[in-house]
This record gives structure tokens, sequence and C-alpha cells, in this order.
């Protein structure tokens, strides 16, 4: 058995690759970079080839953080504009109560937004009192 | 048609809009704007209970006029509130209807001050009647229109097609598309207590009733436990069917609950009831409500309100 591998690896030893093995070996390699490339996706492409073309481009680190802070206060600003336009009270919907109709609880301090400046602000328009009772139906 | 039913609209809402103010509240907590309607020529607003806070800072604008108002009374059951103006004489109002005649599809007209702007009205058609929606029950039956309303329109009063008014908008339901309706007859249960008594004094009875598979003289609906400390303790008993409470008659569990509504402490009713085969009418004098007796229910000022 051990000469059997003794006489193999001898011969190994003079195995050589023919001489165009080497260039066909590369022309192999480009075509299988090529296909990985086709795979990548289209956005990722776009960017290394803007990369390639202005090799000095670098997106300094500081820029995620300006990008993300801008998108947190558009966020706000849209969602503060959003609540000054809907209508007033826990659409009841009070959520178990949707098709949403909207409700408020009897006290008038749920009513408003808190501020010691009335004059600053415009009025709060009333549209809800309390339609439901939370009493038992059956018991009175 | 459609011409006869705009100038009908146009002069229902001309012959009323005087009538119609806006009430606005101006106190530490913010500045808060409805609407409210004169209720006689004394100066006796409606308006919504969770508009008026305390009553500090009540004011009324009618017209170019801006007038100061008292909180009278806030009912968080119906959510009205009584205000009242002093410093005029006599001041125009609306009839009132009975909200009894209305039926699904009748027209009706809704005057109020949507958010800044000027009275305006609106016009829709009754939708139906509900105790209920999603099985949160209300106090009593209201008035489903199809009437689209804005905010600031709260408290506003809703005219049948003869101008009179038959309700008050207390809520809107998908987005405002349509609104809720106090029918007026509950807005005058709470003026008559406070009228009578000074202050809102809704009735209990002690009883819990339950729905009969099959209808007894009518009714399906029998008393199946009282309150051994309650005020029906010595007139009612379990399997009672009840009949009629006051005028409403009771053909299902709704209608005795809508009927409590009306029921006011201390002052006596007769119930139309059932038993053992016989037919008897039972005066009975009602309690406090618990929520009377937790002190939600406020009467404020002074009592000096003039009765129509």
């Amino acid at each position: 058995m051990n000469n059997d591998v003794h006489k193999l690896l001898r011969l190994k030893r003079h195995e050589h690759p023919t001489p165009d093995y080497f260039e066909r070996f590369l022309d192999q390699f480009h075509e299988r970079q090529r296909a990985d490339l086709l795979q990548q996706p289209t956005l990722s492409l776009l960017w290394d080839r803007m990369v390639n073309a202005f090799p000095d481009f670098r997106v300094p680190r500081l820029a995620y953080a300006s990008v993300a802070a801008a998108a947190i206060v558009l966020s706000t600003f849209i969602l503060i504009t959003q609540e000054d336009a809907a209508p007033v009270g826990q659409t009841f919907a009070l959520n178990d109560l949707s098709p949403s109709i909207n409700v408020l609880p009897s006290g008038r301090g749920d009513l408003r937004y808190p501020t010691s400046s009335q004059s600053e602000f415009p009025p709060h328009y009333v549209l809800e009192a309390r339609p439901v009772s939370y009493e038992s139906p059956y018991s009175f | 048609m459609v011409k006869a039913v705009e100038t009908r609209i146009g002069a229902i809402f001309e012959s009323s809009r005087d009538a119609v103010v806006r009430v606005e509240v101006n106190d530490q907590l913010g500045k808060v704007s409805g609407t409210g309607f004169f209720t006689d020529s004394s100066g006796l607003i409606y308006t919504l209970a969770s508009l008026v806070g305390d009553g500090l800072g009540l004011k009324v604008i009618q017209g170019d006029r801006e007038l100061s108002a008292r909180l009278l009374a806030k009912d968080p059951r119906s959510g009205i509130a009584l205000i009242k103006v002093d410093e005029v004489e006599s001041t125009p109002f609306l009839l009132k209807g009975d909200c009894r005649d209305l039926r699904p599809s009748s027209g009706l007209v809704l005057v109020g001050f949507p958010y800044e702007h000027d009275v305006s009205p609106s016009f829709g058609l009754v939708g139906g009647f509900d105790l209920q929606l999603k099985g949160k029950f209300f106090t009593t039956t209201h008035i489903r229109a199809n009437i689209p309303v804005q905010r600031g329109q709260g408290g506003s009063p809703v005219l049948n097609l003869d101008g009179e008014v038959v309700g008050v908008l207390v809520s809107s339901f998908e987005e405002g598309a349509g609104c809720y309706v106090l029918p007026i007859r509950a807005a005058e249960k709470v003026r008559h207590d406070y009228v009578r008594f000074g202050d809102v004094r809704h009735g209990w009875a002690g009883v819990t009733v339950r729905e009969l598979p099959l209808p007894v003289q009518g009714s399906r609906v029998a008393i199946d436990l009282v309150d051994p400390t309650g005020p029906a303790a010595s007139k009612f008993h379990t399997g009672d069917v009840i009949l009629q409470v006051g005028e409403i008659e009771v053909h299902h569990p709704e209608d005795a609950l809508d009927a409590s509504f009306f029921l006011t402490a201390e002052l006596p009713v007769d119930v139309r009831i059932a038993r053992d085969g016989e037919i008897r009418t039972i005066p009975f004098l009602p309690g406090q409500h618990p929520s009377g007796r937790k002190s939600d229910l406020q009467a404020l000022g002074p009592t000096s309100l003039t009765s129509p």
C-alpha cells in the first residue's frame, strides 16, 4: 500500500500543466468575475462606477449623521402638522369603537393643549362631548 | 324640487342664526371654542359640558356682541351644559320640536360655527336612532345624522324642516362624515332638573334586567336582580316584566335603559309591570344615580334661572 502511494507521488512530481493552462485559467477567472458582477444590485453597480469615476470622492462620516438628523426633524414636523389637522379626541375608535367615532371624556382638561399664554395660540375648536356611557347597560 | 329644498333650508338658517352663538372659554388651561344656542328669551344657552370646563373665562359671541356668561349646570351623562348671559334683556331663541316625530330620512339642518368661520348651515338626513355603537351603550337613544360636521360645531342645534330644534350635536363619527345628536328631550330633562331642583338629578332604581326569550304583554324585559339596598327593593321582585316606565313603553332591554335616563331622583314615576299574570301600575320613587352620588354631576352658580 505504501509502495503504491510512493509511486503515485513520484509520478505527480513529473506531472506538469500544458503551456496554455495558465492562459485558460485567467480567461475562466475573468468570466466568473463578470458573472458575479451581473448578479450585483443595480444601485451597487452605479455606486461602484461613480466611485471609479471620481476616485477622490469620499463620504465624510459626519454626513451620515447629518442626513439622519435631517430625517428626524422632517418626520417630527410632519407628525406635528398631522396632529394639528386631526380631529379632536381619542378616535374611539377610542379605537375599540371604530369605525372611529370621536369621543372625549367629560373633563375638559383632556380637550386642550396646556399652555400658559393662551393668546399666542388659536382656540381649540370643540366638536365632541360624551356620547357613550360606561355604565352597565342592563342595570339602572 | 332641489330649489324648493334649498329655499327651505335658507329660510330655516336665516330664522335661526341669531339664536346660535359661539361659546368661548379662555382660562389658565387655554382657549376653547364651540357652539351653543339660546333656548329661551332669558339668555339661557345649551352647549357642551366638555366645552365649558369650570365656567371660568366663559363668554358668548352673538353677532358683533361679546357677552360674559356663567355656568349654571353641566351633565357629563348627556354631555350637555347650561350657561346663561345676564347682560341682555331679551334674546332670540329656538323653538323646540318633538324628536319622536323624526323618522329615518327626515331632513335635518345644523347651524353652527365651524372653526373660526361665521355661523354656517349644514344639511343632512336622519340615518337612524342608536342606543349603542359597537357594544358601547349611550346613556339614551341618540339620533344618527348623516350631516357632515367640523370642529367648532360641537353644541350646535339640529333643526327639523319646520325650523324647530330637535337635538344638540354632541359627537362625530367617521372623521366628521356624520354625527350623533342628543335628542332635545334629553337636554330638556337636564334643564327641567335644574329648574326644579337646582341641580341635575339622574334617577336610579337599583335593578338589573334580562331579556326574555318570548315577550310577555309585548315586553321582553324582566327584572333579574333587585338591589336589596336600592329604592326598588320594596317595590319590585325578580321576574317582574317591565311594560312601561313613565311615558316610555318598554319592549326591549334597550327601552328600559332609555327610560332610565329620564328618571329623576326623588321624583315619583309610575311603572307598569306584569306580575303573576296581572298587569299592575306601581308608583315608584327613584333614588340618586350613582354618578350623582360620586358628585360627577354638577350644578354651579346661583339658582336664578328664569323658567320659560
